[in-house]
């Protein structure tokens, strides 16, 4: 680090900014969202933020101007607008691994990159024929058949983005994605794989390989199955490579030694993590099932958040105003968990999906320079969809002992394109009852119910004052889908800031995996009780290996 | 009797001077194909003796004439709204002209004008169009449907000497009209088949439905075949010598095609699908995809996906032998599939040459070859797609030697595989010879 003083102020502890105690004095005196609606009347329409197809509603959120001001002023002293300019500008933003984050680049038009990431765009280009190839009908299997299916093998970033945008746009799939299938394996003990290989035809099936580091033992466990499974029916090996896998990664060269074929080979780089790389290659199986012309369009539409968040001062910047929101509500009002509520069937891997982009990104309790921090930073995030979530877990959030934010989204239009289906008028009827309990669920979460004079049910009473905001998408199509998830994106990253934490290294994941390396032995049958490992691991290991001796 | 014919493509032409040749007057409108581009045997002769004879009368636009009694719709691409249109204008322009000359009986009325539809639209649409034009007042049009069943490469033929002339109509004055014009081919024994519109809309279709099925099915007798190490040639005439099942289209091969034959199979997908969901037509059409790509599959396991830069001799372009005819034909889809992988086509089709290269833009991976011992100089693989007469009988031992790997891919299983085992040719059909 250049300078080091610096680099403290900029990475100092929440508690130790001048606003912390303001806001905790704040949060004490929080008056009830029934109050708050009472006193100012005005607040639904005034407490609003838009930008790239999306409006934030913040009215339900227990704040006031006051507290918002003083919110704005901790950004300020965080220099938030200095950090914003650093992500953007490619600098180290992730100081433990000494790395950018430019996962914005990956969305800026190829006319306004810089040349030095040329090479985005000319990745971009090569994604597109391979797409081209591939939805035409142009890339073969070992038997010269068209690839029918394409299964996307990896974990994480590497499949929870490309899995809920595949999803999510699904009504967007161009006439060549209809005519492919595009399933997703991550679960390391092979039982998504297993399924799939009951039904796929190999000679049709193409692989993705899709791992940043290529050394991911889920991914590659997985399509070290599938190899072997290809291997039964093509016993030439090189050509089942060259028809069958596509690599995605960072790392070339390990994409060649296990066996990519070089013209298969898409990069992306050290300085995209992984959470935030569907913009790049691992996108792959989003232009597959959507066409190209889509996922530029998704692209497109996070680009739009992108110039809104660089350029809008911070009382009307949507993602700066979210991350303002949560820190209140986790920093100061010890609100510790957050549902996702999309009410939209199509954003079901919506909330798993930021599961990993919030949670992975700011799980963390040292700041940038390794102090341990005294407050709350991350919340505990779930979700469902709305709907269903009704049905699951929304008793807690109506009437247990948790004090729960949520995030509610929304598109405002749906099943109004131009072709007319004769079911269309009782799917728009769907469409605006599902609308409708979005709006009943966070009235009556914010406001509760069944304070009636002469009501004496308490079985009947819904508190309320559970914070809520509302996402409005105008219409769920690639380029909000694109600005949804960007907004998301640059909250996280504005939380850090105020946190003081790293939101791009994930250290707790690498220690896991380097545990389990350690721990396979101690499942084998002769294990010689040499590891030194904790009671409960060693009785479990005992438990499980005198298991599979019975049968 | 003054004939009005709506279209140009082969159907039109063929019924217009055929028509033309028993002494009616007929007038083929906007024609922008001449018979001489259809190549059809026949047909440019006998048309150009028509116009000479001054009963077949070409008309610069397409509007109506009013004084014809009988009007033959054949525009293959037209949809509802374009015949309702045209039978509108027609209508409408009998009725000025009538009222100006004073004719009609002595109720005042119209005399009858018949419309027939040729190609067929989705099913009931005769029906709909006859009632369309009497809800708007034209109650002295009739529309029948009267479906071709004209076979390029024997139009002539097809048309004078059908198996049947079937007609849907509901009206004894318009059956009565086309009987009477079709009464020179009708001699030998009455071969008339009436129904109503809807019936024959179906039967139209459901026709080629069956065939279609037919081919498919031995497709995938054909691929089981190859599998077990059968000669399905042996097969094909086992099967065909059933009586209830005859020897017509019974022969596995490289996909089938034909525009006309393509769009009736698409209708009846349709229509059966909306209704229930088909799958049987689903399959059909599934197969004939695989049929069409099957010999490039054959070339890339041959050479185990190592391609790029070779060169394939194609021999056939046209959708079937003695046509021009490219519409639908399977040889676009394996040129498109070669070029996309870099494979140089040497292309040799008796008469199709020029509309495939058309086809492909002049896309310098495409050689025009004038023979076709000219065609597989040099080649990699040969694959025969179009089973002309003239392939047949050729020097399968010159050819041999010719190519650079003597590798011959039957598309329409003409050769006999010992024969061309023997001419040092490794041989590969659709359900015999090598498996590949």
């Amino acid at each position: 680090m250049k300078n080091k003083n610096v680099a403290d102020l900029d990475y100092c502890k929440l508690s130790l900014r001048n606003e912390y105690a303001a806001l905790m004095e704040k949060a004490d005196s929080c008056l009830s969202l029934s109050e708050l609606f009472a006193r100012d009347p005005e607040r639904g329409e005034r407490l609003r933020c838009q930008a790239a197809g999306l409006t934030l509603d913040y009215s339900k959120q227990s704040i006031t101007d006051e507290v918002f001001e003083e919110l704005l002023k901790l950004a300020d002293s965080c220099q938030l607008p200095r950090h914003i300019n650093k992500l953007f500008g490619g600098d180290i933003v992730n100081l433990s691994e000494d790395k950018a984050a430019l996962h914005t680049a990956l969305r800026t038009p190829a006319e306004v990159l810089p040349d030095e990431l040329g090479m985005i765009s000319a990745e971009l280009d090569k994604l597109a024929q391979l797409v081209f190839k591939i939805q035409q009908g142009v890339w073969r299997g070992f038997s010269g058949k068209r690839i029918t299916d394409v299964v996307n093998l990896g974990v994480g970033g590497s499949d929870l983005g490309p899995l809920m945008v595949s999803h999510a746009l699904d009504e967007y799939r161009d006439e060549g994605g209809k005519n492919l299938k595009v399933h997703f394996a991550s679960s390391m003990d092979g039982s998504q794989l297993f399924q799939l290989m009951e039904h796929l035809a190999p000679e049709s099936t193409l692989f993705i390989v899709s791992s940043k580091s290529f050394t991911t033992i889920d991914t590659l466990s997985n399509a070290q199955t599938v190899r072997d499974w290809l291997g039964h029916y093509c016993s030439d090996e090189a050509m089942l490579l060259r028809c069958h896998f596509i690599g995605v990664s960072a790392n070339r060269n390990r994409m060649t030694q296990w066996g990519i074929h070089s013209e298969n080979q898409l990069e992306f780089w050290s300085w995209v993590g992984g959470r935030f790389s569907l913009w790049s290659a691992i996108g792959l199986p989003i232009a597959l099932s959507v066409g190209v012309f889509a996922f530029r369009r998704l692209l497109a539409g996070a680009f739009q958040m992108d110039l809104h968040f660089r350029s809008a001062p911070l009382a009307e910047n949507l993602p700066v105003i979210m991350a303002l929101l949560g820190v209140w509500n986790v920093s100061f009002r010890d609100i510790r968990a957050h549902a996702i509520l999309p009410y939209d069937g199509r954003l079901k891997f919506f909330p798993s999906y930021l599961e990993q982009l919030e949670m992975e990104s700011n799980g963390k309790s040292v700041t940038q320079l390794g102090e341990p921090v005294d407050y709350m930073t991350c919340p505990v995030l779930w979700g469902e969809v709305g709907t269903n979530a009704q049905h699951a877990f929304y008793q807690l959030l109506h009437q247990g002992t948790q004090p729960v934010v949520s995030d509610f989204i929304i598109a405002a239009s749906r099943y109004d394109g131009p072709v007319q289906q004769p079911h269309q008028d009782a799917l728009l009827k769907q469409h605006d009852l599902n609308i409708s309990n979005c709006l009943a669920q966070s009235r009556v979460l914010a406001f509760g119910a069944g304070e009636q004079p002469g009501l004496l049910n308490s079985f009947r009473h819904y508190p309320g004052n559970q914070p809520s905001s509302t996402l409005v998408l105008n219409r769920l199509e690639p380029e909000s889908m694109g600005a949804l998830i960007a907004a998301y994106e640059h909250k996280v990253f504005c939380q850090a800031v105020i946190w003081g934490i790293n939101p791009f290294d994930q250290w707790g994941v690498e220690q896991g995996k380097e545990v389990a390396v350690k721990l396979q032995s101690i499942l084998q049958p002769g294990y010689d009780g040499s590891e030194p490992v904790d009671s409960s691991t060693q009785a479990l290991a005992a438990l499980i290996r005198q298991q599979r001796n019975k049968k | 009797m003054k004939i009005m014919v709506v279209g140009d493509d082969h159907a039109a032409w063929t019924m217009a001077s055929v028509l033309a040749s028993t002494g009616c007057h007929c007038v083929i409108c906007k024609p922008e194909i001449a018979p001489v581009d259809i190549n059809e045997p026949g047909l440019n002769r006998l048309s150009s003796d028509q116009i000479r004879q001054g009963r077949l009368q070409l008309q610069p636009q397409q509007d109506p004439i009013p004084d014809v009694e009988f009007v033959i719709y054949a525009e293959p691409q037209a949809d509802y709204d374009q015949v309702l249109n045209y039978a509108i204008d027609f209508a409408r322009l009998v009725q000025s002209q009538a009222i100006c000359a004073g004719e009609g009986d002595k109720d005042g009325r119209n005399r009858l004008r018949v419309i027939a539809l040729i190609h067929p639209l989705e099913i009931g649409s005769t029906d709909r169009l006859q009632q369309d034009l009497l809800t708007r007042g034209y109650d002295f049009i009739r529309v029948v449907f009267w479906p071709s069943f004209i076979q390029s490469g024997r139009a002539i033929d097809s048309f004078s000497y059908p198996d049947r002339v079937l007609l849907g109509s509901n009206d004894p004055q318009a059956t009565e009209m086309i009987r009477q014009i079709m009464a020179p081919y009708n001699r030998r024994r009455d071969n008339f088949m009436l129904m109503a519109p809807k019936e024959a809309e179906l039967t139209k279709v459901a026709i080629n439905g069956m065939l279609a099925t037919r081919i498919s099915f031995m497709n995938e007798l054909a691929e089981y075949a190859s599998l077990q190490g059968i000669d399905i040639e042996p097969v094909r005439q086992g099967i065909g010598s059933d009586s209830r099942i005859g020897f017509q289209y019974l022969y596995p091969g490289c996909g089938f095609g034909g525009q006309a034959f393509l769009d009736t199979l698409h209708q009846l997908t349709q229509e059966l699908e909306i209704q229930q969901q088909s799958s049987l037509m689903h399959s059909v059409w599934q197969r004939n995809e695989q049929q069409k790509d099957l010999l490039f599959q054959k070339f890339w396991r041959y050479y185990q996906a190592d391609i790029q830069n070779k060169v394939v001799s194609i021999w056939g372009g046209a959708f079937k032998p003695n046509t021009a005819s490219i519409a639908g034909s399977p040889a676009i889809d394996l040129i498109e599939t070669l070029l996309a992988h870099k494979v140089q086509v040497r292309l040799y089709d008796p008469v199709a040459n020029p509309a495939l290269i058309a086809f492909f833009d002049g896309n310098e991976g495409i050689i025009d070859c004038r023979s076709a011992y000219q065609a597989v100089e040099g080649s990699d693989a040969l694959m025969l797609v179009t089973e002309w007469k003239e392939f047949w009988n050729l020097d399968l031992y010159s050819i041999a030697n010719t190519m650079r790997t003597p590798l011959l891919l039957d598309g329409r299983n003409i050769y006999d595989p010992d024969y061309a085992q023997q001419a040092g040719l490794t041989y590969s059909g659709i359900g015999r010879g090598m498996r590949i």
